[in-house]
């Protein structure tokens, strides 16, 4: 046991290490969003009980969220290219978990490392599933039929893909997975923040599950933060 | 003159030319060898290529397995071993082994008097008993009898006592041998992966350079038909097809794509011509691929083409899994009709592939039939029928003989009986109950592109309505076979207000353009024999029936030894096609009147392949050959494969797979149906799956769809009425049995009793699992509004009188196994229990007691009656 735990500081060590010691930086950013909102539609959770009493106000949508700054939330954004054939093992990282709350997944878009593991828990006294509709990772498909029931998974290949619960139909969520771990999900306020990148420069991708991907370039230098920001626009 | 005179020829001296001439013959000697070692044998050097490569490949994974190395771990678990070790040289040790030793040598010497003690015994027994016969007793001896007894029981107590002891002293000594044993077992796992790249690494280094060769004993005949072996060197060359690290090597070192295909065909014991074909003994690549020698008998295919070859051991078999080129190329050339016109072996028996001609009059007007026959794209541009270009003239008379010749009031069509249809009530139907399975219409052509052919397996209803007449539609989709007794059309058992919306709105789809009326004499005896003379001269017959052509032969050659025709039996007529095998055919089937000329008409008629579909057709033909290895080697096509073929061949003409995925093809109705949930069910696995009775029930007769036993029966898109006669499902049920290697039995499925302790267990498994939130049962059925049907999950009413016991537990256990992508989660993954409480945690017996609660499900079993 203390031999993985020294092992996973060794190699923590060495990745904070090679942030700070190839002289990177920080990609800092925001991803605008132009036009107007559309309108989210309200989630109707009359199928199963346990779900709607988990509910005082409505719930909407989550497929597209306008934060009230002008800003996208659920954006995953991360290093496309650049980082040429380096090998990052997320084997140590900590520890992500994707909750299944009041019938809906937090959070909505996640990110990962291959070989990180992902914590899924039913925090719901009601079934929920959570099938993977992965095409290059093998899909799974778990039930958890009791509250707190946990499934931890990992994940080998480079890919990103829808998750869903098959008992309750609008629930949703995205899951990335990616061989390095420079990447970032937006927020409240729409602003994502890359750490440790080692100078050079990046292909930076944005995704989102309605408006697609975009691209662009970025050069991290010997110090301090590089600026990026995407804009999509309503369709 | 003078100097020849002068010298003697004995005096003369002659060293210098012998010396000359054997410096060449040494040197010719030298250059032989050379030849013969090195230049004529240019794999050596490709093999040393390759063991470079290799080395260097496998050199660097060794590295990065070194780097990965936990030596830490490595360092502990070595200090382990030696901690283990030394103490087996512990003085405790050796005491131990020599209590052991001792315990042992007492034992031996215990059995030993045992033994002795026994002999007296019986000794003294033997003595006893002849006393007593000879009547006068001897007590002596019986005395005797009693006290080597009493020795025996003496000895035997302690024979197990020292058993007892040794083997609590073996205990002792194997924890220490276990304590090095588990040492070095760590230490062999963490060294596993440099050991396994060393391991190759060594074998490609001291591999020797040699000619690798397969030989086939008896695998060909020669031209006298004698038994004749075959001769494979090709990985002699070909050495990375097994090595993992050679998949980004170049030619001839990359690793073989297909490893799951080798896995059947052992390339150490197969070879690799039996599949690629070449020269196999030849050690050049020129000559082993054909490529130097354009009249090579059997040049390597390539690309696409390598999959002809499945055909020399599966020609009976139109679909193999794991090569789904070949199977689409067989699929193809069945669906195109080909075997109308051609014999082809294996395909003499498939059915007619275009209607009955017999009942065209009272279908369609003279001047549809006229434009069809003259140009059928020009009505349909997908239909599978090809033109034929025949001149207005030609069209005419075939016209006039189809009229003259069609059966006279056959069928009857009420006028009228179509009216007071809703055109959209009728779009609705159209487009929901499953008529897009088959049939494109306008934009809707999804499914044809999902499928991926050129062409429609039914016709394409975009002009229908200037085709035939609402009436017709109207008894048309009510019972095609009322009107065509062999139409493959199924009965969608649509309403009579259902079918009069159809055919309201199917009349709609119009073609918009005008044509000239055409003047068709059908009393014109001489147009209707032309019209003969051409249907029979055309061979239409091949894939209609004609009324009086009932006995026509194919029109055209057989196709048996296609692949082996050589170039110089082709005819390019006045082409520039370059002559070879592959452009001929290419031509061919592009333009098949490509090669006519003025004296040389063609009568093939011109298809409208694409591409892919060419090279495919290609294929096929490429594997038409007399070829075939010796009985020896061919799997053998026994009850299960031929009742696989036969099964897979009318599911083929039903076109169930429209619908349905069955041997991992089809499923083509998913291009226009978005959720999941309400596909029709993917029939992987079926025959193992669900009661024979059951699915000789629902094929005879699948009405249930739509009723409130159903199995979802909140489905719109309605599995049709295949009227199959009883003949038919017996040919359906034993393709899918054999697919799940079972045989049709009688399986009483009715005296199924759950067990009654396991019952209550059952259900309130079923209960914490929820799996009402999902399955509708006769306790739970949702209402209107109550839950989204496309959350929904199969009705468990009937589970009882449609599932086999044992499919229900392997399905719980792992669905997805079973089918893959299904919505069904696993609630046991990996085999283990959520309720660790519950049957104590015994996942198997949990799911066993689900299975016995929900076949209580639905209450008392209708009968059924039983199959054959
Ligand atoms: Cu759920």
């Amino acid at each position: 046991m203390t031999r993985g735990i020294c092992l996973g500081a060794l190699v923590g060590a060495l990745l904070i290490g090679f942030g700070g010691g190839a002289r990177g930086g920080d990609v800092k950013g925001k991803v605008d969003f132009e036009g107007t909102a559309p309108k989210s539609t309200r989630l109707m959770m009359n199928a199963d009980p346990v779900c709607m009493k988990a509910h005082k106000d409505p719930v909407y949508t989550e497929d597209v969220v306008v934060n009230p700054n002008k800003t996208l939330k659920n954006v995953l954004v991360y290093v496309k290219d650049g980082l040429g054939g380096k090998k990052f093992d997320g084997s140590s990282a900590a520890k992500l978990s994707l909750e299944q709350k009041g019938c809906q997944y937090f959070p909505h878009v996640i990110g990962i490392q291959t070989g990180q593991e992902l914590d899924v828990v039913n925090d719901d006294p009601t079934l929920h599933n959570v099938h993977s509709l992965s095409k290059v990772n093998s899909q799974f498909n778990a039930a958890q039929p009791k509250q707190g029931m946990r499934l931890v998974k990992k994940f080998d290949k480079a890919e990103t893909f829808r998750v869903k619960c098959e008992v309750h139909g609008w629930m949703g969520a995205y899951i990335g997975v990616f061989e390095h771990p420079f990447f970032a999900v937006t927020g409240e306020d729409g602003s994502f923040t890359i750490k440790g990148l080692p100078a050079g420069e990046y292909t930076l991708e944005a995704w989102h599950e309605k408006y697609g991907t975009q691209t662009l370039k970025v050069k991290v230098g010997g110090s301090g933060e590089a600026q990026a920001k995407f804009t999509y626009a309503a369709k | 003159m003078t100097r020849r005179a002068s010298v003697p020829i004995e005096q003369r001296s002659y060293g210098i030319y012998y010396a000359v001439f054997a410096g060449f013959l040494f040197l010719g000697t030298v250059w032989a060898v050379v030849d013969e070692v090195s230049t004529r044998r240019p794999w050596k050097e490709t093999q040393r290529e390759y063991r470079a490569l290799a080395a260097a490949q496998l050199r660097e994974r060794l590295d990065q397995a070194h780097a990965q190395f936990d030596s830490s771990a490595a360092a502990d678990l070595s200090r382990q071993l030696a901690a283990a070790q030394d103490s087996m040289n512990s003085p405790a040790y050796a005491l131990l082994t020599r209590a052991y030793d001792g315990v042992l040598e007492q034992l031996i010497r215990e059995n030993r008097a045992y033994q002795f003690a026994k002999s007296r015994g019986d000794e003294a027994y033997y003595f006893y008993k002849k006393s007593v016969h000879e009547g006068k007793e001897d007590p002596g001896e019986k005395e005797k009898l009693t006290r080597n007894e009493a020795e025996m029981a003496a000895h035997m107590a302690l024979v197990t006592r020292l058993e007892a002891s040794r083997d609590s002293i073996a205990a002792i000594v194997n924890v220490y041998k276990d304590r090095v044993r588990q040492a070095q077992n760590g230490l062999a796992d963490l060294r596993k992966t440099i050991d396994r790249w060393e391991g190759k690494l060594n074998r490609v280094e001291s591999a020797p350079i040699e000619i690798k060769q397969v030989m086939l004993l008896g695998y060909d005949r020669n031209p006298f038909n004698d038994p004749k072996a075959r001769i494979d060197r090709c990985q002699t060359c070909h050495l990375g097809w097994n090595e993992e690290v050679m998949e980004d090597a170049p030619e001839p070192f990359k690793n073989h794509p297909l490893p799951e295909l080798l896995a059947l065909h052992k390339p150490e014991t197969f070879g690799c011509t039996p599949c690629h074909r070449g020269d196999g003994p030849s050690l050049t690549p020129g000559g082993a691929h054909g490529d130097a020698d354009p009249y090579a008998e059997n040049p390597l295919l390539r690309g696409k083409d390598v999959w002809a070859s499945c055909n020399e051991c599966h020609e009976n078999e139109s679909h193999l899994d794991g090569a789904p080129v070949f199977s689409s190329a067989k699929r193809l050339v069945i669906e195109s009709g080909c075997a109308g016109c051609h014999e082809i072996k294996g395909y003499t028996e498939l059915p007619r592939i275009g209607p009955d001609l017999g009942l065209v009059a009272g279908k369609a007007t003279p001047d549809w039939i006229f434009r069809w026959v003259r140009n059928p794209k020009e009505y349909n541009p997908h239909t599978r029928m090809p033109n034929f270009r025949f001149t207005d003239d030609q069209a005419q008379a075939i016209t006039a003989y189809l009229l003259h010749a069609a059966k006279k009031d056959t069928i009857r069509i009420t006028r009228g009986a179509a009216a007071q249809g809703d055109r959209e009530r009728g779009r609705k139907v159209f487009a929901t109950v499953g008529c897009m399975a088959c049939h494109a219409l306008g934009d809707e052509t999804k499914v044809r592109e999902q499928r991926g052919t050129s062409y429609d397996i039914a016709p394409e209803l975009t002009r229908v309505g200037s085709k035939v007449s609402a009436d017709w539609i109207y008894e048309w989709v009510k019972d095609p076979r009322r009107l065509n007794p062999t139409t493959k059309m199924p009965k969608l058992r649509l309403t009579d207000q259902e079918a009069r919306d159809v055919a309201a709105f199917l009349t709609t789809q119009r073609d918009s353009r005008v044509f000239e009326s055409m003047a068709i004499d059908t009393a014109s005896v001489t147009t209707v024999s032309r019209g003969e003379g051409l249907i029979r001269e055309y061979g239409c017959a091949g894939c209609h029936a004609i009324p009086g052509m009932e006995k026509e032969g194919r029109v055209s050659v057989a196709l048996s030894n296609f692949g082996r025709k050589r170039v110089d039996e082709m005819d390019y007529g006045d082409t520039k096609v370059p002559h070879t095998w592959h452009d001929w055919i290419t031509n061919k089937l592009k333009d098949s009147r490509v090669f006519q000329t003025d004296r040389i008409l063609q009568k093939m008629p011109v298809f409208s392949f694409s591409d892919d579909e060419i090279a495919k057709i290609r294929l096929f033909l490429l594997s038409e050959t007399k070829d075939e290895p010796d009985k020896r080697f061919l799997k053998p096509f026994d009850a299960r494969l031929q009742a696989i073929e036969t099964g897979r061949r009318l599911v083929y003409s039903y076109r169930c797979q429209q619908c349905h995925v069955l041997e991992q093809e089809g499923g083509h109705i998913g291009a226009i149906i978005e959720e999941t949930a309400f596909l029709p069910p993917p029939l992987t696995g079926e025959g193992k799956k669900v009661q024979e009775q059951w699915l000789y029930a629902f094929l005879k007769n699948p009405s249930t769809v739509g009723h409130p036993d159903a199995v979802r029966f909140w489905l719109n898109t309605r599995m049709p009425t295949f009227s199959f006669t009883d003949d038919e499902i017996g040919k359906i049920m034993d393709y899918f049995l054999a697919l799940s290697n079972q045989q049709m039995a009688i399986h009483d499925y009715q005296s199924f009793t759950p067990d009654p302790v396991l019952l209550p267990v059952g259900r309130s498994i079923f209960n914490d699992f929820q799996c009402i939130k999902c399955h509708p049962t006769n306790e739970k059925m949702p209402g209107p509004g109550s839950a989204a049907t496309n959350d929904l999950a199969p009705n468990l009413t009937n589970v009882r009188s449609r599932l086999k016991p044992a499919w229900v537990v392997e399905w719980l256990a792992d669905p997805n196994k079973l089918q893959e992508g299904t919505r069904m989660p696993s609630f046991f993954p990996d085999g283990q229990s959520p309720l660790p409480d519950v049957l104590g945690g015994d996942a198997q017996k949990q799911m066993t007691a689900i299975r016995d609660y929900v076949f209580t499900l639905g209450g008392p079993v209708r009968s059924n009656a039983s199959v054959r």
